[in-house]
């Protein structure tokens, strides 16, 4: 049914669009709760195939389910119907529920099971039964195998299940057969387990509250010690790391402290955060002092030197990160910065800065820039070109006079003018406003060589760069 | 196989004359020790190793290139591991600091440690030098495109908010041994604070080219050198300075003041180089050249 005639059928729906992604996020949130009735929680291997190819839209909806493995687990909860009545409470009645020996079976007699209450079936030999008068789709074979079985009459699994199974794989192909073995518990099935996504944090509050300088810090630094712990135990490193302390007073001192790389090198943390602790001011009494670790990445195990006799001034990639590090806590990420050459004629945007050194590659001058020398760009260039009024010739001499900060310069010598164009084979060809510039090198009476343009649509003329 | 090399070098450094640069000096001093001590014949691999090790340490000067300035210099360059001040006298004022002789000396740096056989051993490993250089402070950055594209990727742009987090960031990459030269725009300083920076260039090995206000040349300082720099008006089309080497330590002056411009070949792009011009004193040139050009 079309959007519009179901608004008219029932007027003032709620509606959304369908997104497979945020649901298939919600589904996996939803698995992780789903923890506390068994330690294997698993979601549909179709899902996760789905959602690493991007072709989630395609996924049936009959795929959106949870599995839980409770094997063992049933005792916890009295006997098995009331393991089911537990489940069908947690989802307030909401859920399709069945219980099966096979994963294969639970998963079709929950999506075509006719009546609504849990369907629980205790032995291999039940599955045989229960599953003959549903629909082939119900052992979770793909469409066009499902239609093929139409074609010759075959809509049911008892059907399906009579026919001798070398002659369904040599007809409908082996996966039908997979999954008609696997629903009847012949064939093993692996379960596509979710994991609860692991907190870094640690805190600890004290009672009576902290108030010398000396155990602050060193209750800090336990803290600190206590997290990378943790991510060391589980082979994780983290790139962000936030301290909170709070007072009795309720108000709260935050330090973050952004690294450059990531780490679980207590030596090395501890090297970083030490001079900034030194530096932070406490006052009043501490009632809690909070740590977490953010940006969490695996850490990688590195060899670091083949030889340790040989070339000892070689440098680890690790005191490299270290320094990064060092800079990066102390003057901020995005002031520590790497530079990249881009493609483009225009001065301004012929570089750009970024603060991960790893993402960089760069092309040289001599590709991007063809017909210049190094040296015919000046070694300076100001944050913004500055404005300046000139004396100068129409329609293309350069400036003789400038006035540039309120100094006024005479130029002796120029050359020029270079034209600048916009690039109009770049995509934001709009936002360009036809910036095209007349580039001059002039030379002031010092002796000094300014690069100054004049706009060609404003005729105002700016000072962009200098040979310092 | 390793021995064997060692001799053929060991054969041409024994012809060197004492004029030769520092670090030659001391490679054939460290094989002449060794072969006293006997233990290079024997196919000691430690020996061996640790020459390989003396081989592989920074060299000694930072070079301009350009015999003119070299010569004039104790060290045959710029003393490593300690700190040089650079003041651009410029008239009017309100101009960043010199940032052309910067790049070019680290451009120095970065070939040097190309040529060195340490090199060669690390670019089998990574491919990236293991060293950074640090331009500290927004208006001592030059533009990227001034910077030839091996040296690039080793450059390390760091912008301190505040004049205290530029002496920390100073001093910080000065310490680290990660760090082959520091480019920093330098705030005030007095002299206790530039002889820190020279102990910690001494400790690491670091080089610092610090660039500083015109107003301060005549405060004491503990750095290596002192460079002023300023523009030259000529008829020339492309920029020209008067290079003068104010103070160096532990050397003779016999002239020190030098006429430098910059130039680069349509041949090779990305080579920039410094060229010293004679001392131009035709004043009535430039006179007629500007009564011609603006009469």
């Amino acid at each position: 049914m079309a959007l519009p005639l179901a608004l008219a059928f029932s007027p003032g729906a709620y509606v959304e669009n369908f997104d497979p992604i945020r649901d298939c996020r919600a589904l996996y949130k939803l698995a992780v709760k789903c923890l506390r009735f068994s330690p294997f929680v698993g979601l549909d291997n179709e899902l996760f195939v789905g959602r690493s190819q991007g072709t989630l839209e395609e996924t049936r909806p009959l795929h959106y389910g949870i599995t839980i493995d409770l094997t063992g687990t049933d005792r916890l909860h009295g006997d098995i119907d009331a393991f089911a009545a537990h489940i069908q409470d947690f989802f307030k009645g909401t859920a399709a529920i069945a219980i099966a020996p096979t994963i294969g079976a639970a998963w079709a007699l929950s999506r075509f099971s006719v009546s609504g209450a849990p369907r629980t079936l205790l032995t291999r030999i039940d599955v045989e039964s229960a599953l003959s008068p549903l629909p082939v789709t119900a052992l979770r074979i793909p469409e066009n195998a499902s239609a093929l079985l139409k074609d010759v009459g075959i809509t049911r699994i008892g059907d399906l299940a009579r026919l001798p199974r070398y002659t369904i794989a040599q007809r409908f192909g082996k996966f039908v057969t997979y999954r008609l073995e696997q629903a009847f518990g012949d064939l093993e099935e692996r379960l596509h387990t979710v994991e609860e996504t692991k907190r870094y944090n640690t805190s600890r509050i004290f009672e009576p509250p902290l108030t010398s300088r000396k155990s602050i810090v060193i209750a800090i630094n336990a803290l600190f010690k206590a997290v990378l712990q943790q991510l060391k135990s589980n082979k994780r490193c983290a790139k962000y790391f936030h301290l909170a302390l709070y007072d009795t007073q309720k108000s709260v001192i935050c330090r973050e402290f952004p690294l450059a790389s990531a780490t679980d090198d207590v030596t090395h943390l501890s090297t970083i955060i030490e001079p900034i602790i030194d530096g932070m001011h406490f006052s009043g009494e501490l009632r809690e002092i909070a740590i977490t670790a953010r940006q969490i990445e695996a850490s990688r195990s590195e060899q670091t030197r083949l030889s340790p006799s040989l070339h000892k001034d070689a440098p680890d990639s690790r005191e490299k990160k270290e320094l990064l590090n060092t800079f990066s806590v102390r003057i901020g990420k995005e002031r520590l910065l790497f530079a990249k050459l881009n493609q483009s004629y225009i001065p301004e945007r012929s570089f750009s800065y970024h603060n991960a050194p790893d993402t960089i590659t760069s092309h040289s001058v001599h590709e991007l820039i063809p017909h210049y020398t190094l040296h015919e760009r000046p070694s300076y260039l100001l944050p913004t070109p500055e404005k300046i009024h000139t004396i100068s010739m129409l329609p293309d001499k350069p400036p003789s006079f400038i006035q540039w900060r309120g100094k006024k310069l005479k130029v002796v010598t120029g050359i020029g003018p270079e034209r600048i164009a916009p690039e109009w084979w770049g995509s934001s060809l709009a936002q360009e406003e036809g910036v095209t510039r007349d580039y001059f090198k002039v030379q002031d009476e010092c002796g000094r060589w300014l690069w100054v343009y004049r706009d060609q649509t404003t005729q105002l003329w700016f000072l962009h760069g200098m040979w310092v | 196989m390793k021995t064997l090399e060692l001799y053929s070098d060991y054969n041409e450094l024994s012809n060197l004359s004492p004029e030769q640069p520092c670090r030659t000096r001391t490679l054939s001093k460290g094989i002449n020790d060794l072969i006293t001590e006997g233990i290079v014949w024997n196919g000691n691999y430690r020996a061996v190793d640790n020459l390989w090790e003396s081989c592989s340490k920074p060299v000694e000067s930072l070079q301009f290139n350009v015999p003119e300035i070299d010569n004039a210099l104790p060290q045959g360059g710029l003393q490593c591991g300690a700190i040089h001040e650079f003041y651009y006298q410029d008239p009017t004022g309100n101009v960043p600091s010199t940032i052309a002789l910067p790049t070019l000396l680290a451009r120095s740096a970065i070939d040097a440690y190309y040529a060195s056989p340490a090199s060669a051993w690390d670019r089998t490993n990574s491919g990236a030098p293991p060293f950074f250089i640090a331009w500290i402070g927004r208006r001592s950055w030059p533009t990227p495109f001034a910077i030839p594209q091996h040296l690039l990727s080793s450059c390390l742009f760091i912008d301190p908010p505040d004049e205290k987090l530029t002496l920390w960031a100073i001093e910080t990459a000065l310490r680290s041994p990660l760090i082959k030269l520091v480019i920093a725009e330098c705030p005030r300083i007095p002299l206790i604070t530039t002889r820190r920076f020279s102990l910690c260039a001494k400790a690491s090995g670091t080089t610092a080219l610090l660039l500083r206000a015109p107003q301060d040349l005549h405060m004491p300082s503990s750095s290596a050198t002192k460079w002023s720099l300023a523009p030259l008006t000529s008829s020339h089309l492309f920029p020209l300075w008067s290079l003068t080497l104010e103070r160096s330590k532990g050397g003779a002056l016999p002239n020190s003041s030098w006429t430098i411009t910059l130039e680069s070949s349509y041949e090779e792009r990305e080579t920039v180089s410094l060229r010293v011009l004679p001392r131009m004193v035709d004043t009535d040139y430039e006179e007629k050249f500007k009564a011609q050009r603006f009469g």
